[in-house]
């Protein structure tokens, strides 16, 4: 029995220099979770906010070939049609449609009536913008959106005229 | 983990400077809202961005930026030059126009034949996506 007994003292010093050997070596552990969380909402948030000017879209227009006078356009094989573009005041417009006698008067009607022109039409028909006197940028861009909507695809700005 | 978090340390790095590029580049301003818009997103390809912007003092002298660079909308020898240099980059390149909506087509006419002239061939005109509400005429 004598061999299976301990004595105290021993007993403690033991425990007590295991517990001295845990606190020397501690398992240091770094929590990631939320700072992986927080990075990748950075990273959405920078990945969404990377886009173009968000809201915006675009109309494509090929430029006519460069031929002396400002905005001169290449004599086309065929005659184009011609969409007018008058101010009428700072803020209205009014257009007049070449060989036309009911002529529009928003841009949704424009639309519709150059869809009706494209029928006798190719697409590749060449519609020309010729805006007159102090004519908004907001109009010249509202009378071609009208011309992409009758799926017109040459689509070219003429020359100003006072 | 630490090949993880460096990846996407570098990630965020990357678009933040690209925001912060694409933010330069486009200037904000009121570009024109049309009543049915067939605008369509721009895809990837190597453009260069103009922004047109008014200009209170003088009305036929807009605001013109291009790429990064502002100038002044009468100086056309240098919109032409800055944008000659970007064709000769690239002679594929593309303009993406930004004007304001308030502006007059005589202020952005120039600016046109400028591109024209550097040999841009094709030119995107921006407008908002969104459509006029309803009755409301551009």
């Amino acid at each position: 029995m004598s061999g299976h007994t301990y004595d105290q003292s021993s007993l403690a010093k033991r425990f007590a220099s295991r517990r001295a050997a845990k606190r020397k070596s501690p398992v240091m552990r770094l929590n990631l979770t939320s700072m992986i969380d927080v990075i990748f909402l950075l990273l959405v948030y920078f990945v969404v906010t990377a886009n173009f000017a968000t809201g915006e879209g675009v109309l494509t227009t090929n430029m006519p070939a460069k031929s002396g006078g400002e905005f001169a356009i290449d004599m086309p094989p065929v005659m184009p049609l011609r969409v007018y573009l008058y101010a009428d005041d700072g803020t209205s417009y009014k257009i007049r449609v070449v060989g036309q006698t009911e002529q529009p008067k928003t841009f949704t009607e424009l639309a519709t009536l150059l869809k009706q022109t494209s029928q006798h039409m190719n697409a590749d028909d060449p519609v020309v913008i010729q805006p007159v006197g102090d004519v908004k940028w907001e109009h010249v861009l509202g009378a071609f959106n009208a011309a992409v909507k009758a799926e017109f695809q040459n689509v070219q700005f003429g020359e100003q005229t006072q | 983990m630490t090949p993880l978090i460096d990846v996407t340390f570098q990630l965020i790095i990357f678009f933040m400077l690209v925001s912060n590029l694409i933010g330069q580049e486009a200037v904000p301003m009121k570009v024109p809202q049309l009543a049915d818009p067939q605008t369509r997103q721009l895809g990837e390809s190597d453009r260069v961005v103009v922004n047109v912007l008014p200009n209170e003092q003088s009305t036929l002298s807009p605001w013109v930026q291009v790429g990064l660079t502002r100038m002044r909308g009468s100086d056309r020898t240098a919109i032409r030059e800055a944008l000659q240099q970007a064709v000769s980059h690239n002679a594929d390149i593309q303009v993406v126009l930004r004007a304001d909506g308030s502006l007059n087509y005589q202020q952005v006419r120039p600016i046109i034949t400028a591109i024209r002239d550097a040999g841009v061939s094709i030119v995107h005109l921006v407008a908002q996506d969104q459509p006029l509400p309803q009755g409301e005429n551009p």
